[in-house]
C-alpha cells in the first residue's frame, strides 16, 4: 500500500511538474514535491536506493545556499551525481520536487548523495522522513524576527532534527553553530583565520551575544564577520578551536586566494563571509572523500548563482546596489562594511522601507539599531539619502544617532524612482552606493531602462 | 546625591535583542540634548556587583526566553540591596520579553516554569507563534502622550489582580491582544513596545529624564525642541497614516 501511494504520489507530481514546464518553464521547483507531499506524506524517504549514509543537509541563518552550491559544484567537478536543490527551493515540498527531477519512473533514485539546502524552521519537518546522516549548520543568528523571534527558536528546531549519530559540520567561530557539537559524538569544525578584513569592536554601545550553553556573554577576540570570529564565553567553557580540523588560512583578497590543508584555493570574492561558505563546502567534500585538486578546480570555475551586488548607471553616475536579507542586521551590516572598503566620495542610498512578506506588514526599522555604522561615516559619505513610503525618518534618525549631522541627510519620504533619480541628479559625485531591498532595486532599474534607455545592469558576485 | 542621572544598562551582551541598546543611545543623546548630566554604566556579566545604592533607573533590554531565569538569579543574588532601591525610589524599565524578569512566573512552552522577581503583578506564557506588528497606545498616566513602536511577541503577558497597565492599545497586540499595553507600578515599568522605544517616542523619554532629573533637584536646561524632534515626529505622521490604513 505504502509503494503504491507513493508511485501514485510520483506520478502524479511528474505530471504537474510537465505542465509547469510547459506553461512557466523553470518554474515548478516547489510544488510539484508539495502535491507529492499531499498524497504520501512520507514521500521524500521512499525513494528506492536511498542511501541513508549519503543525505546532507545544509541549514543556518545566512550562507547556506552558496555553500550548497559549492558542494554541488564540487561533486560534480568530481563526478559524483547528486540531487541539489540548487534553486534554493528549501522547504519540503521543494526537496521532494529536487528527490522526484532525480529519480527514475518507479522512484529509483539515479544519485549518489543528496545534497539539501533546508531552511532552518523547517529543518525538523524535513528530517521526519529524510534524516540528514550529515548536518551542517552555517551560523544561526538574528533574522526575520517577525516569524524567528528569537535566534533560540531556531537553535531549538535545529537541535531537535539532530541525533547523537548525525555528523555535524559546525562554523568553529559562530557560538551558537559551534555548541551545537555537545549533542553529537561526532563534529567536523571549519573555520577562517584572522585576515586583512578582521577587526574588533570597542564603542561602549557594542554589544556580543550571551553563550548558547551558560548564558555569560560571549567575547569575541576579533571578527571575522559581524558577530562570527574566534570567541570565548566568559563564563563556561564554550570557545572557538585555534585548529578546527578545516581552516581557512593564508587569506589573501589582493590576489583573491586562500590556502587551507596546504591546498591553496581562488576565492573571488570581497566578502569575508564567503570564506565561511568555501571551507564549510570543503570540509564536507574532503570528508567525503574529494581530492584536494579535484576541489580547487570545481572553485576555479564556480559561478555563484545571484550575487548580492549590481550595478545601474544614471546619468553618469554608477549606482551599485548591495542586496541585504530583510530584518537581518548581520547582512546589513555585511553589506555597510562592504561600502566602507571604498574609500572614495560617495553617495549613500538608503532604502528600508516597511516589511510586507508576511502579515499583518509592519515598520520594523530596529534591525538597523543592531549595526554599526562608524565604519561607513569614516569611509567618506558626501551626502546620505534616506527613502521609502513609511520608515525613511527612521532610517535617517538612525543615522543621526550614528553621528550624521541632519545637513548631510536627505530623507525622501517616498517611494517613487523619479523622485529618487531627480534627488541624484543633485550631486556631482559619480559613485553611489544603494542598500534596498530586491523589490525597490527592480523597480529602480526598470524606471532607468524605461527614461533613461539604461541596460547595462551588471550582475556581478564580487561582495 | 550624585548631580548626574546614572543608569545601569543590565547585562547588555545577553540581553542584546531587536536593536534595543538604541534605548540607552537615547538616553544619553536626549539627556545631552535637554542639557541634563545622564551616566550609562554597563553590567556585563552575571557575577558582576550591581552598584545599585548609585543607580537611578535599571534598563533591562529584549533577550533571549532561555535567558531570563540566568538573569533573575543574578538579581537575586543582590535581592537586599534590590528592595532598598525599589523602596527608595529607583526606576525600572523592562522592554520585550524581559518583563519576565519582573513578573511573578514564566511558564515556558516545554511546559516548565520559573519564578521572577515579582515586581509587577503579571504572568508571562511563551507563545507557541511569534507575532509581529506595529503598536500604538496611550498613556494610562498621561492619555494625551500616544507611544510607537513595534512589538515581537513570543512571550504573552497576564496582568494579575491590581495591576495597572502601562497604555491602552490604539492599535497592536500589547499583552496578550486585548486592550492593555505593559503594566507599571509606580516606577517600575514594563512595555512590549520595541523600535527602540525611547528613540522614537523622545517625548516619552524627556518626561523619563525630567522625572529622574527632579529626584537629584535637577532641572533640565532646555526642553526638546520640534527641531531636535523633526524626524521623530514626521516618522509617528507616517506611521500613523500607515497603521489607520491597517485599522481600516
Amino acid at each position: 500500500m505504502t509503494r503504491i501511494k507513493f508511485l501514485l504520489a510520483l506520478w502524479l507530481a511528474r505530471l504537474c511538474r510537465w505542465a509547469i514546464n510547459i506553461v512557466a518553464p523553470g518554474r515548478g521547483t516547489n510544488l510539484p514535491g508539495q502535491i507529492a507531499l499531499k498524497i504520501d506524506h512520507g514521500f521524500n524517504g521512499h525513494f528506492e536506493g536511498l542511501d541513508a549514509g549519503k543525505v546532507i543537509f545544509i541549514t543556518g541563518t545566512n550562507g547556506k545556499s552558496t555553500t550548497t552550491n559549492l558542494l554541488a559544484a564540487i561533486l560534480k567537478e568530481a563526478g559524483i551525481p547528486a540531487a541539489v536543490n540548487l534553486e534554493g527551493a528549501n522547504l519540503e515540498g521543494g526537496v521532494a520536487a529536487t528527490l522526484m527531477a532525480h529519480s527514475t519512473l518507479k522512484g529509483k533514485l539515479k544519485c549518489r548523495y543528496i545534497v539539501m539546502e533546508t531552511d532552518e524552521r523547517f529543518l525538523p519537518v524535513i528530517s521526519r522522513s529524510l534524516p540528514p546522516a550529515w548536518l551542517c549548520v552555517t551560523n544561526i543568528q538574528k533574522d526575520q524576527v517577525q516569524r524567528n523571534g528569537e535566534p533560540d527558536i531556531i537553535y531549538r528546531k535545529i537541535a531537535s532534527a539532530i541525533t547523537e549519530d548525525t555528523v555535524l559540520f559546525l562554523n568553529n567561530e559562530e557560538p551558537n553553530a559551534a555548541s551545537l557539537s555537545r549533542l553529537v559524538k561526532h563534529s567536523v569544525f571549519y573555520g577562517v583565520d584572522e585576515h586583512a578584513k578582521s577587526f574588533v569592536k570597542q564603542g561602549f554601545f557594542t554589544t556580543t551575544m550571551p553563550c548558547p550553553v551558560c548564558g555569560e556573554p560571549i567575547r569575541f577576540y576579533r571578527y571575522n564577520v559581524d558577530n562570527i570570529g574566534a570567541f570565548t564565553c566568559t563564563g563556561c567553557g564554550l570557545k572557538s578551536s585555534p585548529a578546527p580540523a578545516y581552516f581557512a588560512h593564508s587569506i589573501n583578497f589582493a590576489d583573491h586566494t586562500f590556502a587551507a590543508e596546504g591546498q591553496t584555493y581562488p576565492l573571488p570574492y570581497e566578502a569575508p563571509y564567503f570564506l565561511y561558505c568555501y571551507i564549510a563546502a570543503i570540509a564536507m567534500a574532503r570528508e567525503i572523500g574529494i581530492a584536494k585538486e579535484t576541489i580547487a578546480a570545481a572553485l576555479a570555475r564556480f559561478v555563484n548563482i545571484g550575487g548580492r551586488l549590481e550595478t545601474l548607471h544614471t546619468g553618469g553616475k554608477t549606482i551599485q546596489y548591495i542586496r541585504m536579507k530583510q530584518e537581518n542586521p548581520e547582512t546589513l551590516q555585511s553589506a555597510l562594511d562592504y561600502i566602507s572598503q571604498d574609500k572614495s566620495p560617495k553617495i549613500f542610498l538608503l532604502g528600508l522601507d516597511e516589511l510586507v512578506d508576511f502579515h499583518p506588514h509592519y515598520t520594523n526599522t530596529f534591525y538597523a539599531f543592531d549595526c554599526d555604522f562608524d565604519q561607513l561615516i569614516a569611509s567618506h559619505v558626501e551626502h546620505y539619502i534616506c527613502f521609502s513610503g513609511t520608515v525613511a525618518y527612521d532610517a535617517a534618525n538612525r543615522l543621526v544617532y550614528a553621528g550624521v549631522p541632519k545637513e548631510q541627510i536627505t530623507v525622501l519620504p517616498t517611494n517613487d524612482d523619479a523622485t529618487i533619480v531627480a534627488e541624484l541628479a543633485k550631486y556631482s559625485c559619480p559613485n553611489i552606493y544603494l542598500i534596498t531591498w530586491l523589490y525597490k532595486y527592480k523597480s529602480l532599474e526598470k524606471y532607468l531602462i524605461e527614461h533613461e534607455g539604461e541596460k547595462d545592469s551588471t550582475p556581478s558576485t564580487a561582495v | 546625591m550624585a548631580d548626574k542621572i546614572t543608569v545601569l544598562w543590565l547585562y547588555p551582551d545577553i540581553l542584546n535583542l531587536h536593536g534595543d541598546r538604541g534605548n540607552l543611545m537615547a538616553l544619553e543623546r536626549i539627556g545631552k540634548l535637554m542639557e541634563l548630566p545622564v551616566e550609562v554604566r554597563r553590567v556585563d556579566k552575571l557575577t558582576d556587583p550591581l552598584p545599585l545604592d548609585e543607580a537611578d533607573l535599571l534598563v533591562l533590554t529584549s533577550g533571549e526566553v532561555k535567558n531570563m531565569p540566568h538573569v533573575i538569579d543574578a538579581l537575586r543574588q543582590e535581592q537586599a540591596a534590590l528592595d532598598e532601591y525599589v523602596a527608595r525610589g529607583g526606576y525600572i524599565l523592562a522592554i520585550g520579553t524581559a518583563g519576565a524578569v519582573l513578573a511573578k512566573e514564566t511558564e515556558r512552552l516545554d511546559g516548565t516554569s520559573f519564578a521572577g522577581l515579582s515586581l509587577l503583578p503579571m504572568r508571562c506564557q511563551e507563545r507557541a507563534k511569534v507575532y509581529g506588528d506595529d503598536i500604538w497606545f496611550s498613556l494610562c498616566d498621561d492619555p494625551q502622550l500616544k507611544l510607537m513602536g513595534n512589538q515581537i511577541q513570543v512571550i504573552d503577558t497576564e496582568l494579575l489582580e491590581g495591576a495597572q497597565p502601562l497604555g491602552k492599545l490604539i492599535y497592536g497586540y500589547g499583552n496578550d491582544g486585548a486592550d492593555d499595553e505593559g503594566c507599571q507600578a509606580g516606577r517600575i515599568i514594563f512595555t512590549n513596545t520595541l523600535g527602540p522605544l525611547l528613540v522614537k517616542n523622545p517625548r516619552y523619554t524627556e518626561r523619563l529624564l525630567t522625572a529622574l532629573a527632579a529626584d537629584h533637584g535637577l532641572a533640565p536646561g532646555r526642553q526638546l525642541s520640534a527641531e531636535d524632534t523633526d524626524y521623530e515626529d514626521h516618522s509617528y505622521q507616517l506611521i500613523e497614516q500607515f497603521i489607520r490604513k491597517k485599522m481600516a
